[in-house]
């Protein structure tokens, strides 16, 4: 998944974009709101941290402008402010939530999650297919109760997929969220992943459409 | 309720003025009125002495009177048959006369010889003269004659008047009924003999009329008699007296309620004010000048304090805000470097941006106390005789380097400008308004700094080239963490207080700074500092 994070208190931006990293996300950064509105205005972000106070452009314009713009990203405000009726302010411009600074680091995570999970229109954390069993919280995988070790990276293509399940996925959609700008991408690193996936999960756990994406067949196992 | 009342006091004072005043008329008046009673009194009594005097002192008909006398009186004869006291019996024929030896003696002559019938014509019939005119009363009161009374009881017309008529012997002749036992005999007039004259004696008042060889006539009236209706006036007047001061108290009293009826409701909003709610102002309905303008005076203390108590709030709110930035990183970084196990260059990166963090704010904290010392007073500035001109320039060497960096031209314009300023702080001024102006220079221009001596002042001006300050923030540009929109990237430098410093700095000087914008563009920042 690819997170925005723009803060103008540097060091703050650096460790948050570390952490964040950490936690397997793919994150870009900007430190002032110019720069901050154009990358989400540029790109499709599965949710973006935002600071209030910035130089250039402020978070809440930065907001107005967003959903003016119909644009349905999640957007967690993330500020100084934290008076009452900043608040309500920021959630009524349309911010999914609010977090003042400063703020307990796993607390932020955590709602991060939160927000993501909504973007998506998914309420329970745990997903279960079949026999395999996706933890987005605790980002663990299992088949048929057992843990699957996977890497940062696959977990990340595999949540997707199994969050979109039902739905194709295109490649390029794969690519834009699961890869950074920096990172050089061969076409066929995807085709690698994929396949150790396979390997992981089953066979026809993910299916291939010729020429667009992959899917995940949407055998939900009521829980 | 602490202290004397205002309204008692006034109230006690003005009762007391009134009472003093009312009584002092009401006496002043009763005194005159007692006076004029009794001069009346008198009047009346020589009136009525002056009536019965025809009746008991028997004409001479034959003697014309004297200018300006009455008709001369025979004296009173002993065998003259006295008057009956009530002068009902006018027709009652006298007892015939008797000579020595007590036989009839001649018929007595019909000439009247009892007074209380006015002589008619018959009674001269012997005489050619013509009837002499009765004597005539002239009113003391009214000037006019009186009508010559037919009784006593119309001539004392008190019931407690009396009469009492000697003869020349000293006999008493006649007298009313209710005269006293123990009149004094007299036979001296006062002036002139014939004259009707007053005296008072203990208890009575009389008037006597002493005509020699004729007798005396008294007539009087108790003393009583004349207060008894003194008596009644008196209460009368001082009822009045008394209303008059109850009527002034209840006035003055609902009066000075009205004053301090606003003076109360004064305290109590005052009181409402400085407990709770600074915003509330004073409000009186129909507030009278002098407690009005009491008000107004308090309304902008009100409005001062709720001013500077707001400013309190938003200086705590802002110092609070202020600090929570570097608190975060800290936090952040801190909790992010326990996540999990990591290398020491890690370690070290996340423990020095701490540091840096809490330097920060230990700076933040530093400019914030000392803003309050110079705007309280406490910090003493050393001033000394120093030139202006040398601390600017000493803060040129300080930034050149980083004018460099930015390619700014520093231009000076210095006369040597010596007044007493503190060197130290003043180039604490000097620095911030000149690092300001090179970062907010655009690259390659120029930055000016003139320091002069002025006629009333001394100046000090920096200006640059740079972006200017947009309109809105020029009223706030000197507020404390105030920040313009831009900034340049060194947030944790930059703690907001610089301006607020130098302007403090400058007004424990006793100086002025102003910000504007130079017309082709850039700031300008003017000081000037009080001559010594």
């Amino acid at each position: 998944m690819k997170l925005l994070v723009v803060e103008d208190t540097i060091p703050l931006l650096e460790t948050l974009c570390s952490a964040l990293r950490e936690e397997g996300y793919i994150v870009d950064s900007a430190a002032n709101g110019d720069e901050g509105l154009y990358l989400i205005q540029e790109h499709n972000y599965d949710g973006v941290i935002l600071d209030i106070m910035l130089p250039g452009q402020s978070g809440l314009d930065i907001l107005r402008k967003a959903r003016s713009g119909k644009d349905q990203t999640p957007i967690l405000l993330l500020t100084a402010r934290d008076s009452v009726t900043d608040r309500i302010a920021g959630l009524d411009l349309g911010a999914d939530d609010y977090v003042t600074k400063p703020f307990d680091l796993q607390e932020l995570l955590a709602r991060v999650r939160a927000i993501c999970r909504r973007g998506r229109g998914e309420r329970t954390t745990v997903i279960r297919i079949s026999d395999v069993e996706l933890d987005t919280a605790k980002r663990q995988a299992s088949r048929a109760g057992s843990p699957i070790d996977l890497t940062s990276r696959e977990y990340a293509i595999i949540e997707t997929l199994i969050q979109m399940r039902g739905q194709s996925v295109s490649r390029n959609y794969l690519y834009e969220h699961l890869y950074s700008e920096d990172d050089s991408t061969l076409s066929n690193v995807l085709d690698v992943y994929i396949c150790r996936l396979r390997s992981k999960f089953g066979k026809d756990f993910i299916k291939t459409q010729r020429g667009y994406g992959y899917i995940v067949d949407h055998q939900e196992v009521s829980v | 309720m602490k202290g004397r009342s205002i309204r008692l006091r006034i109230q006690l004072w003005h009762g007391a003025l009134l009472a003093v005043s009312v009584f002092s008329i009401s006496i002043l008046f009763f005194l005159h009125e007692r006076n004029l009673r009794t001069e009346r009194v008198k009047g009346e009594l020589i009136q009525a002495t002056a009536a019965l005097i025809p009746r008991y002192y028997n004409p001479n008909p034959h003697r014309p009177p004297l200018e300006g006398e009455e008709r001369p009186y025979r004296p009173l004869h002993r065998r003259d048959r006295p008057a009956p006291a009530d002068g009902e019996n006018d027709r009652r024929p006298p007892p015939p006369r008797r000579n020595s030896d007590g036989e009839p003696g001649p018929p007595r002559p019909e000439r009247s010889s009892h007074n209380d019938r006015p002589p008619r014509e018959s009674d001269f019939r012997d005489t050619r003269l013509p009837p002499p005119a009765p004597p005539m009363i002239i009113s003391e009161i009214t000037g006019e004659p009186i009508k010559r009374p037919r009784r006593v009881s119309e001539i004392l017309d008190h019931p407690a008047k009396y009469f009492l008529v000697w003869n020349s012997e000293a006999e008493v002749h006649a007298r009313s009924d209710n005269a006293p036992e123990d009149i004094p005999y007299i036979q001296e007039s006062y002036d002139q003999p014939g004259e009707t004259w007053v005296r008072t004696r203990p208890g009575y008042i009389e008037a006597i009329n002493f005509a020699p060889r004729m007798g005396t006539i008294v007539t009087g009236i108790p003393v009583k008699a004349v207060q008894a209706g003194l008596t009644q006036f008196a209460l009368k007047l001082f009822s009045i007296s008394a209303g008059i001061i109850g009527l002034g108290l209840g006035i003055g009293w609902w009066m000075t309620g009205r004053a301090t009826r606003e003076l109360k409701q004064i305290a109590l909003s005052s009181e409402r004010i400085a407990h709770g709610d600074l915003s509330e102002r004073i409000d009186l309905d129909f507030p009278s000048s002098e407690v009005g303008a009491l008000a107004e005076v308090l309304n902008d203390s009100f409005s001062k304090l709720e001013g500077s108590f707001q400013q309190q709030v938003r200086f705590t709110a802002d110092a609070s805000h202020e600090l929570r930035t570097p608190v975060s990183v800290v936090l952040t970084t801190g909790q992010f470097a326990l996540s999990k196990d990591r290398n020491i260059s890690e370690y070290k990166k996340a423990i020095s941006t701490c540091v840096d963090s809490a330097m920060h704010m230990k700076k933040v904290i530093e400019s914030l106390l000392e803003i309050a010392r110079y705007d309280s007073g406490e910090t003493a500035l050393n001033l000394q005789e120093h030139d202006l001109a040398k601390v600017a320039n000493e803060s040129i060497e300080l930034l050149q380097a980083l004018a460099k960096r930015k390619r700014i031209t520093i231009t000076t314009s210095f006369e040597p400008t010596f007044t007493k300023i503190d060197p130290h702080r003043m180039l604490q001024v000097c620095i911030n308004l000149l690092s300001n102006a090179i970062k907010y220079s655009t690259f390659g221009t120029e930055v000016s700094i003139t320091v002069r001596e002025e006629e009333e002042d001394c100046l000090l001006v920096v200006a640059d080239r740079g972006v200017g300050i947009a309109e809105k923030d020029l009223p706030f540009l000197f507020d404390r963490f105030f920040r313009g929109k831009r900034t340049t990237g060194d947030e944790n430098e930059h703690t907001g207080l610089g301006l607020a410093i130098t302007k403090s700095i400058i007004l424990a000087h006793g100086g002025t700074i102003q910000a504007s914008n130079r017309s082709q563009g850039g700031a300008l920042f003017r000081i000037t500092l009080p001559k010594s």
